[in-house]
């Protein structure tokens, strides 16, 4: 993040708190398997998947898409195992960049995240690693294991790194 | 393979009619009375419940995690990280620097670990006899032969995986001490699937040893159930709370089940046992509960070489190095080395490249080694490990300092790993951080390492070992137990589990924590014969 983002996103997070938006906020908020709670989410890591998985997702434009909703599907799914806590943070985030002058906070521009280019969205992210702000840091490398474990945990996507488990049983 | 081929002993002995309920089931609120109720099932809790049925008590275990077994493990990480392991195998520390692998299912951490079994270490034992008054040196040797005997414990015999034969061959070339690893294994087919879960019962876990020992001897478990709060008046315990959970592990408060029972053992594992305590709010004088909480925090390198390595195959822990762990200078962090097994979510998550590096690294899979670093914490002023606090919802939180001590050792632990890496043939390093790349020579690497920032989030830290935060001690103003486990201040109290080690161990925990809890139990046993 440099000097530029950095000073719009302290604005924007100045804006956000005037309005009453905390990032954290200690209330009792609804489970991410709810579907009005995984709109944003969705949206979001369809958005993201693209971009922290450029070069592993294949060519083929329909095969990539399949793959990508495939691994939101299992990021989502994963979300309700994590402690409540975390779960609030994340759907906090997952709104914020949902959401136009929250996404100017974290995103530093108002272009929904899904209109930016793949590499845009990946600058975005190393923009929250490199950044001074801790919840920035913290977003990223949660975002990040979170969407690479969803992919990689899935068998079909493990040709190509040729990883070969044991089966003892039909599992599905 | 179907599934009728692999003997089932979980299956089989449900089927005989052990006394198991899964609370996720109740629809109401229960009520149970026993003589003993233990919290928790891996290395401490499940060790008590057998000799303590064995011994005739009528006892009950209660377990946060699933009763799964064999038949419903699967040999894959996506199923078995949010079903078996704490938080999905997303815990973390409080700022989120440190994510902390920890089983949570019937066995706890025994049914998901490496299987690596270690006496403790004397310097852990003669430190221990210093600080807090606690003499272990000769009296917890007849207890690790008894849980060597007992858990199959024995030196590795088939030839180490090519991820740990990197450290032996560097070693040998480097002229480093290594040391073959002892495991708790019968049978075991070097598949390397341990920490999801042994799909063949080869794992002498307590899943598959002690808990159906104490199921055959009438106790009873509670599956899926968060044991919540204790209550207690003056110096006793007077009643356990327990909520069950539902089917990603969350508590449903709108249900109870109460449990009374003459003695009360706590054994959820570094972390959660000090959370029950602090929910409880029970004494502590000496202002310890929950502090002084330890994690081996561990740094890792990966290697690329021109053969394959596959490190997802084969046992995974099989060598490993002391070479640093015990350095002469009081300065310097302790780091001991291991390996990590290679699976594709492990790897594809703790890489710190992104985009198209990170699908290049993912392509080499088969020929990526890791090694990791273990720090040894709580030997040291800037090593006093870290803190359970509770959250708005009564969960545990770790905060953890990250300290230039530790930074310091995590520098020379970089540097260790590369150039064992390299002795062992590998044509490339990586430590796993955030401005690292691969380097193709020590020279190089030592460069680059010398000139990483250290902080966190930038380098990639993990823990697979907790332990403190009850800690023992002669002296009721330095500790949370006595030495036999006892709290301090509540008389039908025990704590038996790696919380109440005072320090870190610089050594895989679960044997210790077997050798401590059978030496305890028996005292247990003995007192409550007496009372």
């Amino acid at each position: 993040m440099n000097r530029r983002q950095f000073i719009k996103t302290g604005l924007a997070l100045g804006t956000a708190a005037a309005l009453g938006v905390t990032l954290y906020p200690v209330v009792t908020a609804e489970s991410s398997t709810e579907p009005a709670a995984q709109g944003p989410a969705r949206t979001v890591l369809l958005a993201l998947v693209p971009a922290l998985l450029f070069g592993a997702l294949p060519k083929d434009t329909h095969a990539a898409q399949q793959q990508i909703a495939a691994t939101v599907d299992a990021a989502l799914a994963f979300l309700p195992y994590l402690p409540q806590r975390q779960q609030h943070d994340l759907q906090q985030l997952f709104v914020m960049l949902d959401t136009e002058l929250l996404r100017l906070a974290l995103a530093g521009h108002l272009t929904p995240l899904a209109d930016l280019p793949v590499a845009a969205r990946l600058a975005l992210l190393h923009g929250w690693r490199d950044s001074f702000i801790a919840l920035l840091n913290q977003a990223y490398s949660g975002l990040r294991e979170l969407l690479y474990g969803s992919y990689y945990g899935n068998p079909e996507h493990w040709a190509p790194i040729a990883y070969q488990p044991l089966e003892f049983r039909s599992y599905e | 393979m179907s599934k009728s081929l692999i003997p089932d002993p979980i299956a089989q002995g449900l089927a005989s009619g052990w006394s198991h309920l899964d609370a996720s089931t109740l629809t109401q609120d229960r009520d149970f009375d026993t003589d003993v109720v233990i919290i928790g099932t891996g290395a401490g809790g499940a060790l008590a419940a057998e000799l303590l049925s064995k011994a005739g008590l009528r006892v009950l275990m209660v377990e946060h995690g699933a009763f799964y077994s064999s038949s419903d493990f699967r040999q894959q990480e996506r199923w078995a990280y949010p079903n078996l392991y704490q938080d999905g195998a997303g815990r973390k520390t409080k700022d989120q620097a440190i994510g902390i692998l920890q089983g949570r299912t019937v066995g706890g951490s025994t049914t998901v670990n490496w299987t690596t079994s270690i006496r403790t270490p004397k310097g852990a034992l003669a430190y221990w006899h210093e600080q807090f008054g606690v003499d272990f040196a000769d009296e917890l040797t007849p207890y690790f032969d008894k849980a060597c005997e007992r858990l199959s414990i024995s030196e590795w015999a088939l030839t180490p995986n090519a991820n740990n034969g990197l450290i032996q061959r560097g070693c040998e070339k480097l002229g480093w001490s290594y040391t073959i690893i002892h495991r708790n294994v019968n049978g075991c087919a070097n598949t390397g699937y341990c920490g999801m879960g042994c799909p063949i019962n080869a794992k002498q876990s307590m899943l598959v040893t002690t808990i159906p020992t104490a199921l055959s001897h009438g106790a009873t478990l509670i599956s899926r159930a968060q044991a919540w709060q204790l209550q207690w008046q003056g110096d006793a315990v007077s009643g356990l709370l327990v909520h069950p959970v539902d089917a990603q592990f969350q508590p449903n408060p709108a249900i109870a089940i109460r449990i009374k029972a003459k003695h009360y053992v706590l054994a959820g594992g570094a972390i959660n046992s000090p959370a029950l305590l602090l929910r409880s709010n029970v004494p502590n004088p000496s202002g310890r509960l929950g502090k002084h909480t330890y994690l081996h925090p561990s740094v890792i390198c990966g290697a690329l070489f021109d053969e394959d390595v596959k490190g997802a195959m084969g046992a995974p822990q099989s060598v490993y190095s002391d070479q640093f762990v015990w350095p002469s200078d009081p300065q310097a962090m302790g780091f001991k080395l291991e390996a990590a097994p290679v699976h594709p979510v492990l790897m594809a998550s703790k890489l710190a490249v992104d985009g198209q590096a990170h699908a290049d690294l993912m392509a080499q899979f088969n020929q990526l080694a890791v090694t990791i670093a273990l720090l040894r914490d709580g030997y040291h002023v800037e090593a006093q490990g870290g803190q359970v606090e509770l959250d708005s919802h009564g969960q545990p939180m770790l905060d953890y300092p990250l300290t230039e001590y530790f930074w310091r050792g995590v520098r020379q632990a970089y540097l260790a790993m590369a150039e064992l890496q390299f002795a062992a043939g590998a044509k490339a390093v990586m430590p796993i951080h955030q401005q690292a790349q691969l380097y193709s020579s020590l020279d190089e690497a030592k460069a680059a390492i010398n000139a990483l920032p250290l902080e966190r989030y930038q380098a990639t830290v993990a823990s697979a070992h907790v332990m403190g935060g009850c800690n023992f001690s002669a002296d009721p103003a330095n500790g949370v137990v006595r030495p036999d486990g006892r709290h301090h201040q509540l008389a039908n109290l025990s704590v038996l589990d790696g919380s109440v080690l005072p320090t870190s161990l610089g050594a895989n925990p679960q044997l210790t924590i077997y050798g401590l809890t059978w030496r305890n139990t028996e005292l247990l046993i003995e007192q409550l014969r007496k009372a």
